[in-house]
């Protein structure tokens, strides 16, 4: 577990500038991150889809994109942060979302696949490599008894 | 306004071709040969002259890649030879990759899609802001034991 100076340390470096965040969860392999960082404000603020005329962008969120790596370790504490994460319009967190819920109990991966169930039913089409994404989901779903 | 490459094509052209006609090094029956003259050396300096206003202009991935280093690194020095092929290994290997996926249909999967962008957002991260220390600082904090 990082001692409460290890996390005022990241959490200086991280708010130093973007690329920093970014970096610094790339670099995250530890589960014992999550619990500090939530505290600390993260895991709440997915950004939104950006668009420019014609073009549309979806900026990964390093947040997600980290707890898609820490699922299979520590389902239960991904389950936790992942129920709190507001809904969205980037499409590239819920791709990491999905791809994270799959190692979660049932339980917590049928919650996160209702909600997401209504806002795929809003969209006008979903896309590759979140499709792939969605029916790893789905699959899981239709072989789980208990959902 | 820079001359475009047709125009300078067409000068170097018309220089060939003149003092071709004018050399004592060409013949029609025994090709170029013989001590250079005048005329001979007026082709081959029109001929560097061009080449080097084509590399100034259109210069090759690896001097583009060199000069980019340099601005980078807020230095006319630049980098250590050693250091330079290093960085330009890298370079070129990600630029092989996205090059092959997206012209070459270089077969690849989304998770190697991934590692890429990443290895590519890594490399420009530590070339182009000035965050390398505090890069170096967050790899420093990882490592520490209870942190990894």
């Amino acid at each position: 577990m990082p001692s409460p100076e290890a996390v005022e340390q990241a959490l200086t470096l991280i708010e130093r500038h973007p690329v920093n965040r970014g970096y610094f969860f790339s670099k995250l392999e530890s589960p014992d991150w999550i619990a500090p960082l939530a505290e600390a404000g993260f895991f709440k603020d997915p950004p939104p889809r950006r668009v420019n005329g014609d073009f549309v962008s979806y900026p990964g969120w390093p947040e997600s994109r980290y707890l898609a790596r820490m699922a299979p370790v520590a389902p239960a504490r991904v389950a936790d942060v992942i129920g709190r994460i507001p809904g969205t319009d980037n499409v590239s967190v819920h791709e990491d979302l999905a791809r994270a819920v799959i190692h979660l109990d049932a339980g917590s991966m049928a919650r996160w696949a209702t909600g997401e169930a209504r806002w795929i039913s809003r969209q006008p089409r979903i896309e590759h490599p979140l499709d792939e994404a969605l029916g790893a989901v789905v699959e899981r779903l239709a072989g789980d008894e208990t959902t | 306004m820079t001359p475009g490459l047709t125009a300078k094509v067409h000068e170097v052209e018309d220089v060939f071709r003149d003092k071709k006609a004018r050399t004592n090094c060409h013949s029609e029956s025994g090709g170029w040969d013989g001590t250079v003259d005048s005329p001979l050396r007026k082709i081959l300096n029109k001929l560097e002259d061009f080449l080097d206003w084509f590399r100034s202009l259109y210069p090759r991935r690896k001097d583009r890649f060199r000069r980019a280093l340099s601005r980078w690194e807020g230095s006319d020095l630049g980098l250590p030879e050693p250091s330079f092929e290093v960085k330009w290994e890298t370079w070129s290997e990600m630029n092989d990759y996205f090059q092959g996926v997206s012209h070459h249909g270089k077969p690849t999967s989304t998770e190697e899609l991934r590692n890429g962008i990443a290895r590519l957002e890594t490399f420009l991260a530590r070339q182009l802001l000035k965050t390398s220390d505090d890069l170096n600082a967050i790899d420093a904090l990882l490592k520490e034991p209870g942190n990894a």
